[in-house]
């Protein structure tokens, strides 16, 4: 150790028992021993409470969804995967997500079929078959195809002619009726519904059908019958 | 010798006021300290031991039980909101049918209903008889009928004509 380092050391000490010796040695150590506390408490202990906060809303909302998901399996296991299978046809049908023409026209020539009108010309209004979007080609559009109908009989064929397109599915809305004499023309508008984008979240509750729509499901059905 | 003239330095007590708080503030910031420190690790242990992986790990396996019925959950998503439209299209068209049977069932004996036309927004219907009392008498029962008529507030008689040829009156109303 040569001179230099020596007095540094030396120097070193002469403070520390100056310090050593001084009237704030007695509370010097508190204090220390206090703000490493401090420290702790700022850099763990506060962080660590956050964490176990959230940690405790992460079980509670993982329980939470487990317990939603056994009642769904339950629930699902209950279900009859024909009558489901059913359902869905029948819903899809009476309301299409594209442009079921060989619907339309079965729905419109059993109609006429069972209210004895002869049909003449059809005229349909197609819109969109298919539409593209940032290059990337897209489902049909959901507009209602709209078809003019001309028919032959009297007034009450035309009646019965119109209550049956009521009860046919795909479901239809009449939008404008003209006869006259003999015969004339009906203007029919049948709904579409593109599928939506559905992703299936396995943590949101399953439920049975209410009672509203079993009862248009159960319509619907005595009219897919028809 | 008295304690009160011994002038050599007795030995040194530690029962001092300013020792006893000296004392005090070592075994305050000493317990602080510690409390801190246990508490960190008994928070870090509780953290550790915490239930969320396992419960995250049976949120998987009942994920995966639940995909087995991932097409029956389409399709009943897909059914429901199917029905939700069928439901609203179904309450807001209007129900032709009805208006039609409505008025042909106060057709008069021996009236025909010779033309009619239908939107949204009228009915209109043209009807011919032999008799001008039948006539006066469908009026009548379609006016005393149009409260009971929800689509329809108001009865316009548009004109009443006679055909020589046919022999026959003529008469056209609007329902609006």
């Amino acid at each position: 150790m040569n001179n230099q380092m020596r007095f540094y050391v030396r120097k070193l000490a002469l403070t520390y028992y100056n310090f050593r010796y001084s009237k704030y040695y007695p509370v010097a150590l508190p204090l220390i021993i206090t703000s490493l506390g401090l420290v702790i408490l700022v850099l763990l202990i506060i962080p660590q409470l956050k964490n176990w906060f959230s940690v405790q809303e992460e079980i509670e909302a993982t329980q939470a969804r487990i317990n939603i998901m056994r009642q769904n399996s339950r629930i699902l296991e209950s279900f009859d995967k024909a009558s489901v299978d059913r359902d869905f046809i029948v819903a899809t049908e009476a309301l299409p997500s594209d442009k079921n023409f060989a619907g339309i026209l079965n729905a419109i020539s059993n109609a006429a079929l069972a209210s004895n009108v002869s049909l003449n010309d059809y005229e349909f209004s197609l819109g969109a078959v298919s539409t593209s979007k940032n290059g990337k080609k897209v489902s049909p559009v959901s507009e209602p195809i709209a078809i003019n109908v001309d028919i032959e009989g009297n007034i009450n064929d035309v009646s019965n002619f119109i209550e049956e397109i009521e009860k046919k599915i795909p479901i239809a809305e009449i939008k404008n009726i003209n006869y006259s004499e003999r015969g004339g023309e009906v203007i029919l508008k049948f709904y579409i519904k593109t599928l939506p984008d559905l992703n299936i979240e396995y943590s949101d509750p399953i439920t049975s059908m209410t009672q509203d729509q079993r009862s248009i499901l159960q319509v619907l059905s005595q009219w897919s019958t028809q | 010798m008295l304690n009160e003239i011994n002038l050599l330095p007795g030995k040194t007590k530690h029962t001092s006021p300013l020792l006893k708080k000296r004392a005090m503030l070592h075994f305050i910031a000493i317990g602080a300290l510690f409390t801190v420190s246990f508490s960190s690790i008994v928070l870090f242990i509780l953290i550790a031991l915490s239930p969320l992986p396992s419960l995250q790990q049976r949120e998987k396996s009942e994920m995966r039980r639940l995909s087995f019925f991932s097409e029956m959950i389409l399709k009943i998503q897909l059914t429901k909101e199917r029905l939700t439209k069928v439901d609203n299209i179904l309450q807001k068209r209007p129900v032709y049918s009805k208006s039609l049977k409505s008025i042909m069932d106060i057709l008069p004996q021996g009236s025909n209903i010779e033309g009619v036309s239908l939107n949204e927004k009228a009915l209109s219907i043209t009807i011919t008889s032999s008799s001008l009392s039948s006539l006066d008498q469908f009026i009548k029962t379609i006016t005393a009928k149009e409260s009971d008529n929800v689509n329809y507030k108001k009865i316009i008689l548009v004109s009443i004509e006679q055909n020589f040829e046919k022999g026959k009156y003529v008469l056209t109303l609007e329902l609006t």
